[in-house]
């Protein structure tokens, strides 16, 4: 099983180098492209965002590793990734004279080569905060240092720009977990698809739907009958008071928000766990069915999904994943170990995303962010703490790929925050701003968009 | 039987998100509503003091009076079921000291080099102690007679947060649940503050068995001797020095003892005190040396010397004062009026509504303050407030994950063999038991919870569960006992006065009666083994019983 699986895996790259060298001649679609040439005239763009947050703080510099620096080395003397192979590991992959990627993210590399994978290096959030919850809350509400923001920010997107790509689609913006990330929160209805476990629910749905059907809600009475033991009872309260259960019942809006999403979620991609792994079909029927080898877990799975939604021609524009568990205080290891097995699976589930995707991987983008980097020594226990400046990792077709972005001035302690941390150069909204307007093509984000900010005038040159 | 034959299948329209107005904070400004009756008296203290009634329970209560009923779980005065000791007796680590655990299910890693069994077997033994943990607290919260016990555990267990997925905290979780929090419900805040603050589990949790001060120059001298004289090289040596001057404070603990344990996010302190407080703390570390038992150990050479002040006193150990500097720093916290208010505001929050008014939130924290943190003090005196019973309180907090699963199994009586699919549900649903990593705890909110993500995975808990699907829990069938032989039409009040004892809307009654009425034109003489399970799934779904 894991031998083919492997073999499936090389077979896949070599397809994907073909398939972008060729414009993706050797991916059929069943499905007309509906969503392409039929765009709201006043809105060009017909861009899909898709956000990977790695919460914990990912490690910025073994992920892109600046391998000519010997300081570099220096400080990082047990969980450096080595400059080339050694004996029983693998060196980095070279992406330029001054840096290359961590070895365990190869599936990476022909998107690298096919100039569909940048990093922007140095990148973050200029509040000086250390704590996890709130620079997770700071860089997904997008409003540093402001507790009172309520709103994501791709909430704020979705708010800002309804109605211009024509009418809003049921999955304009999708979460597939079953609690939405902080940045698809707010005032602007998201839809969040369970997890692949819970999705076979919608066996019941029928019965559901009908229990929490909208059809009565203008049926007289709102009064709630109590229930009690022999005797009859009179009503708690005259007609139309005590508790109204429907119609202002928050309860019964997500039950019937439920339904919707799910039923319009079974209608495009069919039942819960078809294709991809796990699910219902059972993981090895589903592997052989999916188009390309995304690798076991949650992040490729949920990918997968998504995939399925952006080839159907529904409307998504945004997408939001979480991925838990990047706080490496110990035993992070280097070429292998933790932080690589982590790092491998975020980019064997992009790699497979966007080779999935094919001709749509043309109109998206992948973003993963995290709420900090790490510090640049290691500590005392073969790990890292939480640091201050860290990276962002753009994917798609329209990124301006094979080129390392952001600003990069040597590990030295005078350039280092606070003698300790990687800087921070590129602000992570300037970066989010460029892909709201460049990439989903809004023109005119609203002044008060990010809140105490204005995104510089001077673009990145992450999109084009 | 065809699950869609019960289906009227409706066309579904579009619905628009409703803002999150708190229907209790909009019925609060109404003064015509109807007192409880009784019955809804004790079903409210039922479904917030305890894990919802279990059938016949209200009875039970109304005959024993409702003041007794609670004044005898504060004393956790009930006799357990035999059934549930026989159970608890199967789990064999839960009674283990962390030393124990350590000892005998921390085997060494086979690694790539095992064989597939020794590898499973590996994964098995140390998944042993957490698992049984995560099964004693569903066995406790769904059959145990002393519900307070279990309902106050639950929310000490998310103020007091830990995830044993840190470190060696799947050891030291049993233990913590065990001594720290269990044993000190019913006893006082500080005691129980001191407890979790001295814990393995916390201690590793929020790292301060790390926070030291920073190495002296001696000490640097002494890494770099060590150092060369392992390995040789100057250089090397040199960058250990580097790496030894980072090690030192660590702030995590001591920001979260001040924002989440006692006074409140920015309540009173500053940074500064945040630094203080870290520095007080220094040396507060495990001892797991395997000889001796697991347990507190204060390091004197860690520990940050000189003097410290902390909410504008000093702190100061001396003579006349033998406590530890971190132990003087709890105490004062405890007896700030910030705690006092912080701890009332979120056990409100708990256990009356997700906006508890600020009247009720300030009688109190000042009976906390009165008490002197006595915990049972502060739950009778929730209790004794009029407000409590309030008819706007009535319904009105949304079910938490565990909430919702633990009602389920206890309103159906369910016989809970293994609780893994329980367990399995809530962490579908988000909310793994001691997996939570965010110190915060699980959240206690509508807020946090009411998502249509998650929605789906609870109408297909309610109807495994009712229609016997969920593996090792089952509905006995003396639930379904009692219902009209003849007239199955009659069947759906009869189940929902079992599973909905605070009532039904009266919609959803109507949207039922339509479900049962088209049921029943296609197969007319159903046996309760065929019908009743719908009706019981349904009404487990239905939004009436994602309330308390």
């Amino acid at each position: 099983m894991s031998s083919k699986s492997k073999a499936g895996r090389r077979s896949t790259r070599r397809d994907f180098l073909v398939a972008s060298g060729a414009g993706a001649a050797a991916l059929s679609f069943p499905t007309p492209l509906r969503c392409l040439g039929t765009t709201h005239p006043a809105f060009q763009s017909d861009g899909v965002l898709v956000v990977i947050y790695l919460r914990g703080g990912q490690d910025a510099l073994n992920t892109i590793v600046p391998y000519k620096d010997d300081r570099y080395y220096e400080i990082r003397p047990t969980i450096a990734i080595a400059p080339k192979q050694g004996d029983g590991f693998e060196g980095v992959i070279r992406l330029d004279e001054q840096f290359g990627m961590h070895p365990a993210m190869r599936a990476l590399k022909p998107l690298w080569d096919a100039k569909m994978f940048a990093p922007v290096i140095t990148a973050g959030s200029p509040h000086p905060t250390r704590s996890h919850f709130d620079a997770q809350d700071f860089m997904e509400y997008a409003s540093p240092g402001l507790r009172t923001a309520r709103d994501g920010w791709l909430n704020r997107y979705l708010a800002c720009s309804a109605g211009r790509r024509g009418q809003d689609s049921d999955l304009r913006a999708l979460a597939m977990q079953g609690l939405l990330p902080r940045s698809l929160r707010g005032k602007y209805p998201v839809l969040a698809v369970p997890e692949r476990g819970a999705r076979q629910s919608g066996r019941f749905l029928d019965l559901f739907d009908d229990l929490y059907n909208k059809d009565v809600d203008d049926a007289p009475g709102e009064g709630m009958i109590p229930v009690r033991d022999g005797k009859k009872q009179k009503k708690s309260g005259k007609k139309g008071e005590g508790m109204s259960l429907r119609r202002d019942d928050p309860v019964v809006q997500t039950g019937r928000n439920t339904i919707r999403t799910l039923r319009r979620y079974q209608e495009i991609v069919g039942q819960g766990g078809q294709g991809g792994q796990g699910g219902q079909g059972g993981r090895g029927r589903g592997r052989r069915r999916a188009r390309s080898v995304y690798p076991r877990g949650r992040l490729g799975d949920r990918l997968a999904d998504i995939a399925k939604v952006i080839k159907s021609g529904e409307k998504m524009e945004v997408a939001a994943v979480d991925w838990n568990g990047w706080d490496h205080h110990t035993g992070q290891g280097a070429e292998q170990g933790r932080h690589a097995r982590m790092i491998g699976h975020v980019a064997e589930s992009i790699g497979a995303f966007i080779q999935d995707l094919g001709e749509h991987s043309k109109r998206t983008v992948v973003m993963t962010m995290s709420e900090f980097g790490r510090t640049c020594r290691e500590n005392g226990n073969m790990g890292t703490d939480h640091g201050h400046g860290g990276m962002v990792m753009l994917a798609g077709g329209p990124v301006v790929g094979g080129k390392v972005h952001g600003r990069w001035e040597g590990l030295q302690d005078n350039e280092m925050y606070q003698g300790r941390d990687l800087p921070v150069h590129t602000d992570f909204r300037d970066i989010m701003a460029e892909a709201l307007t460049v990439h989903m093509g809004i023109k005119d984000l609203p002044k008060d968009f990010f809140p105490d900010f204005q995104p510089s005038k001077k673009r990145l040159g992450l999109f084009g | 039987m065809n699950l869609h034959a019960f289906a009227l299948r409706a066309s579904f329209g579009v619905a628009v998100l409703a803002s999150p107005t708190p229907l209790s904070a909009q019925l609060r400004e109404r003064a015509d509503m109807t007192p409880l009756t009784e019955t809804q008296r004790i079903q409210h203290v039922l479904s917030r003091f305890a894990f919802g009634a279990t059938p016949g329970q209200i009875e039970v209560v109304r005959k024993m009076g409702l003041d007794a009923w609670f004044e005898k779980q504060l004393e956790a005065g009930f006799r357990e079921p035999y059934e549930l000791s026989e159970k608890l007796r199967q789990l064999e680590t839960l009674e283990l000291s962390s030393q124990d655990l350590l000892a005998n299910y921390n085997p060494p890693n086979p690694g790539r080099r095992g064989t597939p069994k020794e590898r499973r077997d590996y994964r098995m033994l140390r998944s042993l102690p957490r698992g049984q943990l995560r099964d004693a607290i569903v066995w406790r919260a769904a059959l145990s007679a002393n519900q307070l016990r279990e309902v106050m555990t639950d929310f000490w267990r998310n103020h007091f947060n830990v995830d044993l997925n840190k470190g060696l905290c799947r050891y030291y979780a049993v233990d913590y649940e065990r001594e720290a929090l269990r044993k000190n419900v019913f006893g006082d805040f500080g005691t129980m503050l001191e407890a979790t603050a001295k814990h393995p589990a916390m201690l590793v949790y929020l790292d301060n068995a790390l926070s030291r001060r920073p190495p002296s120059k001696q000490d640097l001298k002494e890494v770099e001797r060590k150092t060369r004289r392992r390995t040789g090289s100057r250089e090397r040596a040199a960058e250990a020095v580097n790496i030894a001057e980072q090690r030192g404070l660590n702030e995590n603990y001591a920001r979260e003892l001040l924002e989440l344990h006692t006074l409140g996010v920015d309540n009173y302190y500053r940074q500064k005190d945040v630094i203080e407080v870290a520095k007080a703390l220094t040396g507060w570390t495990v001892q797991n040396n395997p000889k001796y038992p697991v347990g507190f150990l204060f390091r004197e050479r860690m520990h940050v010397l000189g003097p410290k002040k902390f909410l504008g006193r000093k702190l100061q150990r001396d003579r006349k004062n033998p406590l530890l500097e971190g132990e003087i720093v709890i105490r004062r916290l405890v007896k700030h009026p910030g705690t006092a208010r912080f701890v009332a505001w979120k056990l409100c929050r708990y256990i009356v509504d997700d906006y508890p008014s600020e009247a009720l939130v300030k009688r109190l924290a000042s009976a906390f303050k009165k008490g002197k943190g006595d915990l049972k003090t502060l739950y009778r005196a929730i209790y004794k407030d009029p407000e409590f019973f309030e008819p706007y309180y009535y319904q009105s907090k949304f079910k938490r994950p565990l909430e919702f699963v633990i009602s389920a199994l206890r309103v159906t009586g369910a016989e809970v063999d293994q609780p893994g699919m329980a367990l399995q549900t809530m962490a579908l649903l988000q909310e793994p038991l001691y997996e939570q990593e965010d110190p915060t705890g699980y959240h206690d909110t509508a807020e946090a919870w009411n998502d249509p993500g998650v929605m789906a995975v609870r109408w297909q808990f309610a109807m495994n569960l009712a229609t016997g699907k969920l593996r090792g829990i089952k509905v006995p069938e003396k639930f379904y006992q009692g219902l009209h032989p003849r007239i199955p039409r009659v069947w759906k009040d009869q189940l929902a006065r079992r599973v909905l004892p605070a009532g039904m809307g009266e919609k959803t009654s109507r949207i039922m009666d339509r479900m049962m009425r088209r049921y029943l034109e296609g197969k007319p003489n159903p046996k309760v083994t065929e019908l009743g399970p719908y009706i019981l799934g349904l009404l487990l779904g239905s939004p009436e019983f994602q309330r308390q």
